[in-house]
């Protein structure tokens, strides 16, 4: 098990502020793939090159199991890693890249190139042990980077963005091998990455990073449903959450947020605590979690079509209120069948399970409870 | 013909009319070496040098070989410490930060555009004062004093160009720092490495200027010296045939050199991580 407590991590001549990790807390179970994701800046390479050992955190601990490993080179670490740009060694062929890490154990020649073939069998690169870095794709050059990381069984795998060279297609087949991989291995694996379908798609958990902090850490699942802020909210999701600012007003009897283009009554089991009436919120809908109904739904706002967008496996609809008081367009995804041009009124109906709210008072703390 | 055709005739009478005076030359270099102009006779008696000391318009020359002894000496002596001073010392301008790097820079910079020439008669005096006058120790500390800078300089540049990503890689891979140093980040230098010695090389090969300060003794010569000592009288009717063979003596091994070092130039392997 890995345990981050409290990690800081400030550069050199940085105020409070510009600290790249601020107060990190993280835990990872024994064989879990978890994934740290994030925009750009949000500190989760720096948490992967404290986590390899390449960095010093300025304070916190990081404990491998029992091990506090501050001050442990990286190279006693038994780790694993993957660079973005792979950083094989130019100068070795693929077999001496492979085997690099164990002869750097001492492991006699012969038995570490037995390894590296073993090993290369299981990223299929076994018939290119022979050739040089240079003379390889850039998906080759990923699997013996991979091959690499694992040659030594190394306790814990670090991915830093291992698939951000590849092209779309192979990146799937790639995200689906080292998923494979790391099952079949068990090997604790963490990477890093800011594409949010690879981190959803292949970790047991995802910690979302902002401001070198986490914001939520949960399965995939958890934090597209249940997002704990505003952040993560608009964070995960293609097409984005819609955010509607409103505020939450007592309209006969009955707690509603007033947006200035629409009032949306909050269902009597999802009501809010008294206390937050008057405030001003934001009401996040996804796009899918909207639908089209006819006029005669008493639930349903009536809405301007302004766009249709094809996106071949639906239509991406993009509505405002009919007198356009609404700052943005709300977007709602509809299947092929349905039929609405731009300039049609249409009924929307939302999914009183669905939207979520964020207290604007309190850093986009999402208010709604969900079990 | 074709356009491309007529492109490429247009450029390669270019560059044969351009190259013309350089072949004509190292023509009339063997010619010269070998045949009497006004008799148009041929015969090797210039290179009588290779066998016994020559003497010339009283010019006494030393038999050949201890010089070129000396010579070869010398120059691999300067190769081995100014890579194995450069090469540690980028390094260290490139990847470390210590205190006074931004000023060391800064000096090195000045001490590569500095022209050493002027500082001839205090270094001089300094090497009297340390007794180093008339030994190899004080031309090599005045050499490479000289080249030290831009040797770094040149490596610094080429430390630069290593991606982090292959150094840490290393380190987690089981290295400390040095051992990265030593395993991965020179490999990867290592036609910057083979750069500077070939230009350290030739610099100490054709250094003549401080073995005629310095040094006093004729035994302890080297080539460019020896050859320098043929012109050193005025109003002299100089030896052409004699000073073209030991001209051509003293280029061959720079040739050879060339010939088989160029491969390397020309295997520049910088493959293997992708830049992004």
């Amino acid at each position: 098990m890995i345990t981050l407590k409290n990690i800081v991590k400030a550069y050199d001549g940085k105020k409070e502020s510009g600290r790249a990790v601020d107060g990190l807390n993280l835990e990872i179970r024994k064989g879990e793939f978890v994934a740290l994701l994030g925009p750009s800046g949000c500190g989760k390479t720096t948490t992967l090159m404290m986590l390899a050992g390449l960095l010093k955190p300025t304070s916190g601990e990081i404990y491998f199991g029992e091990r506090m490993v501050n001050h442990v080179e990286p190279k006693d670490r038994n780790i694993g890693m993957v660079f973005q740009s792979y950083a094989l060694y130019p100068h070795l062929t693929v077999r001496d890249n492979i085997a690099f890490p164990l002869r750097e154990r001492k492991m006699r020649k012969p038995e570490a190139y037995e390894r590296a073939r073993e090993i290369s069998k299981i990223v299929q690169i076994d018939h290119l042990l022979d050739r040089k870095p240079a003379q390889l794709s850039g998906g080759q050059q990923q699997r013996v980077a991979m091959a690499r990381a694992l040659a030594k069984s190394p306790e814990i795998l670090l991915l830093d963005e291992p698939m951000s060279n590849l092209d779309a297609r192979l990146k799937l087949d790639v995200r689906d091998e080292i998923r494979k991989i790391q099952r079949d291995l068990g090997v604790t694996t963490i990477i890093v990455t800011h594409d949010q379908e690879e981190a959803l798609a292949i970790s047991d958990r995802v910690a979302i990073l902002n401001d070198g902090r986490i914001q939520q850490y949960a399965p995939p699942n958890e934090l597209f449903g249940q997002p704990v802020n505003l952040f993560v909210a608009s964070f995960l999701g293609n097409p984005p959450m819609n955010l509607v600012p409103g505020t939450i007003v007592m309209s006969g009897g009955e707690q509603t947020i007033a947006t200035s283009g629409f009032q949306y009554r909050i269902p009597r089991e999802r009501q809010l605590d008294a206390a937050h009436i008057g405030k001003p919120v934001k009401l996040g809908l996804r796009p899918h979690d909207m639908t089209l109904t006819g006029a005669d739904d008493p639930e349903a706002i009536p809405m301007r079509v302004d766009l249709v967008e094809h996106l071949g496996s639906g239509k991406l609809v993009k509505v405002t209120d009919p007198n356009k008081k609404l700052e943005s367009m709300i977007r709602l995804l509809t299947d092929n069948e349905t039929d609405v041009q731009s300039g049609d009124t249409v009924h929307l109906r939302v999914r009183a399970d669905k939207f979520h709210l964020f207290d604007m008072t309190d850093n986009g703390l999402n208010l709604m409870q969900y079990r | 013909m074709s356009t491309s055709t007529l492109k490429k005739a247009l450029v390669h009478t270019y560059m044969t009319l351009f190259t013309l005076p350089i072949i004509a030359m190292i023509v009339w270099y063997f010619l010269a070496a070998t045949m009497n102009f006004t008799t148009h006779e041929v015969s090797m008696r210039n290179f009588d040098f290779l066998i016994k000391p020559v003497e010339y318009d009283g010019v006494e020359l030393p038999l050949i070989w201890p010089i070129v002894l000396n010579t070869i000496l010398y120059s691999l002596l300067i190769v081995a410490i100014e890579v194995g001073v450069s090469v540690p010392t980028a390094y260290a301008f490139s990847r470390l930060d210590f205190k006074g790097k931004r000023a060391a820079m800064k000096f090195l910079f000045l001490m590569r555009s500095f022209p050493g020439i002027t500082l001839i008669i205090a270094t001089f005096f300094i090497l009297v004062q340390m007794n180093l006058v008339n030994t190899y120790l004080g031309v090599i500390l005045v050499a490479i004093t000289g080249s030290l800078p831009g040797r770094v300089y040149i490596m610094k540049g080429f430390f630069d160009e290593v991606p982090w990503d292959i150094e840490w890689a290393a380190m987690v891979d089981g290295t400390t720092r040095f051992g990265a140093f030593k395993k991965v980040l020179v490999p990867y230098v290592f036609s910057g490495i083979g750069a500077i010695s070939v230009f350290s090389f030739l610099g100490a090969y054709g250094e003549w200027f401080l073995f005629k300060l310095l040094i006093f003794n004729d035994d302890m010569m080297t080539l460019a010296g020896y050859l320098s000592k043929l012109v050193t009288k005025e109003n002299q009717i100089v030896n052409y045939g004699l000073i073209t063979a030991i001209g051509l003596f003293y280029t061959l091994p720079v040739v050879v050199f060339y010939i088989f070092t160029q491969k390397m130039f020309m295997k520049v392997n910088m493959g293997g991580a992708k830049q992004s």
